[in-house]
């Protein structure tokens, strides 16, 4: 079934298109990247698809999300979505968190949400349980130390691998990850995609991996879209659109990655 | 005899901590030096330790054999005109009220080079391939990529013989990156660049020395080829892993 289905979506502000006539489909289970560079309206995009445009940008088109229309739709029909349909992870963990309130309550308000939406209810006991369990899941150090930190007391990487916790403990059917990397060291990064790849698969969650780095899009998705100045110019699995790029934007984009690639290789 | 040489450098913002140990390395005329390390691993208070803007807790830091003395004018005059900088992001490091003359005439004015400046002006702009009408614009009308060319101008403009770049290539998009890199490989033909960086493909398709720092002190270090071939220590290893490739 397809989870997310955006269909000639055009986003502007004022006369401008940002966005023009983009389509592209996630079907359950489905890893997409969408890879772009600075300005190119992947963010947009991501925002558009979870109801949250800045009021100024004007949108057309349809996005389909969990078979609702999102375009034009109404806050309270929206609510509803969020956190079931889809949950997001940002770039900039730092921001990304209340800094006033300790990570193991952050995590625990999805998650009771979670719980009244199946109509469940949860002790304070139960549900401190529950928040460990994540933060295992995760791969958190120290649980007893993070549950009663604050964010600016933990590292970066354990700074995204709490949102990513917050974001499964909605368990989305599609989880949206906006350049969740970006900002963090590379052997940080490493551990959290593979992190992110293991618990996509096992949760059978679908994924919309925005990033500008295509060896790190190459490492989660199957899918990729290639989006410059608001436009697709080319999908398709990442195999062909990487091993034999169709479009000149997209060879000149796969070249660059290649040539910082083979100076990693020792010489023959 | 090397251009530059950091001997058993040790700096510590506090007398308890410190965040670099027994740091020792040379730049030599013409070979490019990359810098690698994660955040924290100490590469910026290098970097500042060799801009002269902090002092080593312990050891000593030369330039052409003399130590380097931050509060000795006549030297650092020498020394700020054979050493200059391009910085991470180029949308802060220009000054948006002047025009790319005045900002690439800098040095030149600070080290109190007589003019007329023009035509070094000229020739900086020429070299990393903004056309001359550049002069007479003001830093917002550039793209990112393209204020980068204006940050490099200002650093080549006095003809220096290292370069100290930090990061200056990671706030940029791929496409303008890859050409940024192929203009400082160009540039180093007469000159050396010390590449700061976190981005190991980019120190490896730049720099011929490499040397990997982890919390302060300096892990490996040697040819990049080598290092590239067989990583000795663990932490390079795990650097060289963690690298994302694409697919083959």
């Amino acid at each position: 079934m397809t989870l997310l289905a955006i269909d000639g979506l055009t986003l502007s502000i004022g006369d401008q298109a940002l966005v023009r006539d983009l389509s592209l489909s996630i079907a359950g289970g489905e890893r997409l990247g969408l890879i772009g560079e600075s300005g190119s309206g992947k963010s947009l995009t991501a925002l558009a698809a979870i109801g949250l445009l800045p009021p100024d940008i004007r949108a057309e088109g349809s996005i389909l999300l969990d078979g609702r229309q999102v375009i034009g739709a109404r806050e309270e029909d929206l609510l509803p979505l969020r956190g079931a349909a889809v949950a997001t992870v940002f770039q900039e963990p730092l921001t990304a968190l209340d800094p006033l309130m300790k990570v193991g309550r952050q995590v625990a308000e999805p998650l009771a949400r979670r719980y009244r939406r199946e109509g469940k209810k949860l002790d304070r006991k139960a549900l401190a349980r529950e928040v460990r369990d994540l933060l295992e899941r995760v791969s958190l150090p120290d649980i007893d130390r993070i549950v009663n930190a604050y964010p600016y007391e933990i590292s970066g990487g354990q700074r995204q691998r709490i949102a990513i916790a917050m974001a499964l403990a909605c368990r989305p059917k599609l989880l949206i990850a906006d350049e969740p990397t970006t900002a963090l060291d590379v052997t940080t990064q490493a551990e959290i995609l593979d992190l992110l790849s293991d618990l996509v698969r096992e949760n059978g969650m679908a994924l919309l991996f925005i990033s500008h780095d295509l060896p790190v899009v190459a490492r989660v998705a199957e899918k990729v879209a290639v989006l410059r100045r608001g436009e697709v110019v080319e999908q398709g699995p990442v195999t062909s659109v990487f091993g034999a790029p169709a479009h000149e934007y997209t060879r000149t984009l796969v070249s660059a990655a290649a040539a910082f690639d083979k100076a990693l290789e020792p010489a023959q | 005899m090397s251009m530059i040489a950091v001997e058993e450098v040790s700096f510590g913002y506090s007398r308890e901590q410190r965040v670099l140990h027994d740091v020792s390395f040379a730049i030599r005329s013409g070979v490019n030096v990359g810098l690698v390390g994660e955040s924290g691993s100490g590469k910026s208070t290098i970097l500042k330790l060799l801009l002269g803007l902090a002092r080593p807790s312990a050891g000593k830091i030369r330039f052409n054999g003399e130590a380097l003395e931050p509060g000795d004018r006549a030297f650092m005059r020498r020394y700020r005109r054979a050493v200059q900088a391009v910085f991470q992001d180029p949308y802060s490091s220009l000054d948006p009220r002047q025009k790319v003359e005045g900002i690439v005439a800098e040095p030149l004015r600070a080290l109190g080079i007589p003019g007329p400046h023009r035509p070094a002006i000229e020739a900086a702009l020429h070299d990393v391939g903004l056309p001359m009408d550049s002069i007479s614009r003001y830093p917002h009308e550039f793209s990112g990529g393209q204020r980068q060319r204006i940050a490099i101008a200002r650093a080549i403009v006095a003809r220096p013989q290292l370069i100290l770049a930090d990061e200056a290539v990671s706030a940029l998009d791929l496409s303008t990156r890859i050409r940024i890199v192929e203009l400082l490989r160009a540039l180093s033909k007469t000159m050396a660049i010390l590449f700061v960086s976190h981005d190991l493909g980019v120190v490896a398709s730049l720099c011929e020395e490499i040397i990997i720092l982890e919390r302060g002190r300096i892990v490996e270090s040697g040819k990049t080829a080598d290092i590239l071939a067989h990583p000795q220590h663990p932490y390079t290893q795990k650097l060289l892993a963690s690298v994302p490739r694409m697919p083959v």
